[in-house]
């Protein structure tokens, strides 16, 4: 019998599987941040929240999207949308950005210009100020033309803060819209040699208004996290994990326009890994799926909002993807990068 | 319209499962060659569908997981040492020679790039006439043609600055390898529908008929590839040991001719070392002499492994079984253990396609 070996590759420097949102970046921030800043693991989320008598929630958000121009937004939207879908994620009404500016030398002010404009307009929508910020300058080559840095502050209005240690058994599953379109969008226009146009926009877009239409009816969802790198499978195997419940998911129930699945299909791509920068999965009670459903639907980006699956007993700590065929199969969290197959 | 929606068809899975539990009275074990079917039937669950009697072993039709690792060493230190800009397949990216992986390269400063398509590595070098660029060309007969085109693309352009690192295999010595063994209990081979698409399948009947196993071309989709199990099963129950086609949607029997014509111009066949296997005779490509300004191997430095730096290599790893069918990812004593997609000890546990990954990702947790 030949072995076949393998050497222990590096560990001591990050790869990009370190951005990629799974389990890399959980291996990095529990290894490295949660001991330097004493944060336990209850505090390892997107947003906190702060504040005695008004409570106050606070996000931070960095954006390092290449290219900075895409279908359905750029880098402003996304640095808009981002940070203030963290705040909506943990029941927070946006107030007030702030944002730091780091610009490659050779970038136009045309450029500037437009992702500024964007910004802002996605930051109104949000119902956000933008009141700080910081402007650097890296030399030619040490940039991708533009990164962003952004805080989010937010005002808290639910009577509980969400979280995956509200879940219980019998808490039903909502995903509010189609996935993946973002992470396609991306893929179609990455170093122009994908070989296909992708007719496919980006999802970006804020979700505190679908977020606040469901608080202004009363229904408080015990758990909420926005989809995105890692995808609906990494939320649901890290409900799992941090509620020690089960988490089933109908696969044939996820909404997906079919031009995301072809690309999936030509790629290799699992759809339910891909990111979404407008998309969030809720826990609900059972009796409330129907009311949140119809009020997530009034919004076009809520149009394809469908329940999904629920929170059970059996399978603890792991998240199970039901098929069709009556057949199941795990979802654990992204490992690696998303990587196109060979063949 | 979603084409491949009536190849997912649950429906129809389940009535081909209700038949093959209707007609299989006797164990069986059969082999699907290729990574992408692995794939399939670990993600789609499939084996839960199967009589318990039925096993399905998984072949070494993984292309990143049978690329040796002194390739990948000489793909990095190129990149590394020559400043060459590696173009590669996405999916060989973390796979490590005993230097490390392209993903680390990359992290290191090398210019590595993911390609979609060889001719996109062509037209990189073409616009940038000052770069040196290589393109890995790995894989099996289905990635030959579009990589045989990259060498044809070269030659018309003259390109001084472009050479491809070929590492090719081949399907057909390596299921006679597979048949040779003493050990071997493969009682049937589902074919991999994409490398007959390419060869067709006539090279099968004399492996069929000398080894009197059943062969059966199969697709990628649930539908397709229980199909595929039901035409080999009814051989096996009837004692046939014929080659069948169960993807005419797609296959030829003589396959494509162009791309054939193609492959016989730019590449011939030698011996080829598989990663966890060892070299098998006659089981690769190679450029031909008429293009050999384009060989990396031959026009460029070579890369000699310092074999004294052994000493960190993972010896335990067993993948060179998982690859013949030998066992069975779970078997490993090191599965999910010391070896993990984070932490993988073999190349089988890196690629998506490879037995070990997919084990782990679709089904690892459900294990109690």
């Amino acid at each position: 019998m030949t072995s076949c070996p393998l050497p222990f590759e590096p560990k001591d420097t990050v790869t990009m599987a370190h951005g990629a949102g799974g389990r890399h970046t959980f291996r990095l921030i529990q290894n490295i941040f949660a001991p330097a800043f004493h944060l336990s693991s209850s505090q390892l989320s997107d947003s906190a929240i702060v504040g005695d008598e008004e409570k106050w929630a606070i996000s931070t958000d960095a954006h390092v999207v290449s290219p900075l121009f895409f279908p359905g937004g750029d880098i402003g939207t996304l640095a808009a949308n981002g940070t203030c879908n963290d705040l909506a994620m943990v029941g927070a009404e946006p107030k007030w950005l702030a944002v730091s500016w780091i610009l490659e030398e050779g970038i136009t002010f045309d450029t500037l210009n437009r992702i500024s404009q964007s910004l802002a307009a996605a930051a109104a929508q949000n119902g956000a100020t933008i009141i700080a910020g910081d402007t650097k300058v890296v030399p030619k080559g040490k940039g991708d033309g533009l990164y962003l840095s952004s805080a989010g502050f937010g005002l808290h209005r639910m009577p509980f803060i969400p979280s995956p240690s509200r879940l219980k058994p019998g808490l039903e599953l909502i995903i509010s819209g189609d996935i993946g379109r973002h992470a396609i969008a991306i893929a179609s226009l990455r170093d122009n040699s994908i070989g296909f146009s992708a007719e496919i926009a980006s999802d970006c877009c804020p979700l505190w208004p679908l977020v606040a239409a469901l608080l202004n009816n009363s229904l408080y969802p015990a758990a909420m996290r926005d989809c995105t790198r890692g995808g609906l499978a990494t939320v649901l195997a890290e409900w799992a994990e941090e509620s020690n419940l089960g988490m089933e998911l109908e696969e044939e129930a996820v909404p997906l326009l079919e031009p995301v699945r072809a690309a999936c299909d030509l790629l290799g791509f699992d759809p339910l890994y891909l990111a979404c920068e407008g998309r969030f999965l809720l826990a609900i009670e059972k009796e409330k799926v129907e009311d949140t459903l119809n009020l997530l639907r009034q919004f076009p980006d809520g149009k394809m909002a469908a329940r999904i699956g629920r929170v059970t007993n059996a399978n603890p700590g792991r998240a199970v993807a039901r098929q069709p065929y009556g057949t199941e199969r795990i979802l654990d969290r992204l490992s690696g990068e998303i990587l196109p197959r060979i063949c | 319209m979603n084409l491949l929606a009536p190849y997912r068809d649950a429906q129809k899975v389940q009535s081909l499962a209700a038949e093959l539990a209707r007609i299989s009275k006797k164990p069986a074990a059969i082999m699907e060659i290729c990574g992408g079917q692995t794939h399939a039937i670990l993600k789609y669950g499939l084996e839960q569908l199967l009589p318990k009697h039925i096993e399905l072993l998984h072949g070494p039709g993984c292309p990143v997981c049978v690329t040796p690792a002194s390739i990948l060493d000489h793909a990095i230190w190129l990149c590394l040492r020559h400043n060459i800009t590696l173009c590669s397949f996405g999916d060989m990216l973390r796979v490590p020679g005993q230097l490390g992986s392209l993903a680390w390269a990359k992290s290191q400063g090398g210019d590595v790039r993911i390609v979609y398509s060889p001719l996109d590595a062509v037209e990189f070098a073409r616009q940038n006439p000052e770069k040196k660029v290589v393109f890995l060309a790995i894989g099996f007969e289905t990635t030959a043609p579009a990589n045989a085109l990259a060498a044809r693309r070269a030659k018309e352009l003259q390109l001084q600055n472009f050479w491809l690192l070929v590492s090719h295999v081949l399907v057909p010595p390596a299921i006679c390898a597979l048949l040779e063994s003493p050990e071997c209990r493969i009682q049937g081979f589902l074919a991999a529908g994409h490398v007959c698409t390419v060869m067709g399948f006539q090279e099968y009947q004399p492996i069929a008929k000398k080894y009197k196993v059943p062969i059966v071309v199969t697709g990628f989709e649930p539908v397709d590839i229980f199909r595929g199990i039901l035409q080999c099963i009814r051989q096996i129950e009837a004692g046939l040991a014929e080659v069948e086609n169960a993807y005419e949607r797609v296959v030829r029997p003589e396959g494509n001719p162009t791309a054939k014509a193609l492959i016989e111009e730019v590449f011939e066949v030698c011996d080829r070392e598989w990663r966890g296997i060892g070299i098998l005779p006659k089981s690769g490509f190679r450029l031909r002499d008429c293009y050999a300004e384009w060989d990396a191997s031959r026009k460029l430095p070579t890369f000699h492994q310092n074999s004294t730096n052994n000493n960190n290599l993972s010896t335990h790893c067993r993948s060179g079984e998982v690859l013949q069918g030998k066992i069975k990812p779970p078997d490993c004593p090191f599965f999910g253990k010391e070896c993990t997609p984070e932490n993988p000890l073999g190349a089988t546990m890196v690629s998506s396609e490879g037995a070990c990954a997919a084990y782990y990702t679709y089904h690892y947790k459900a294990k109690p």
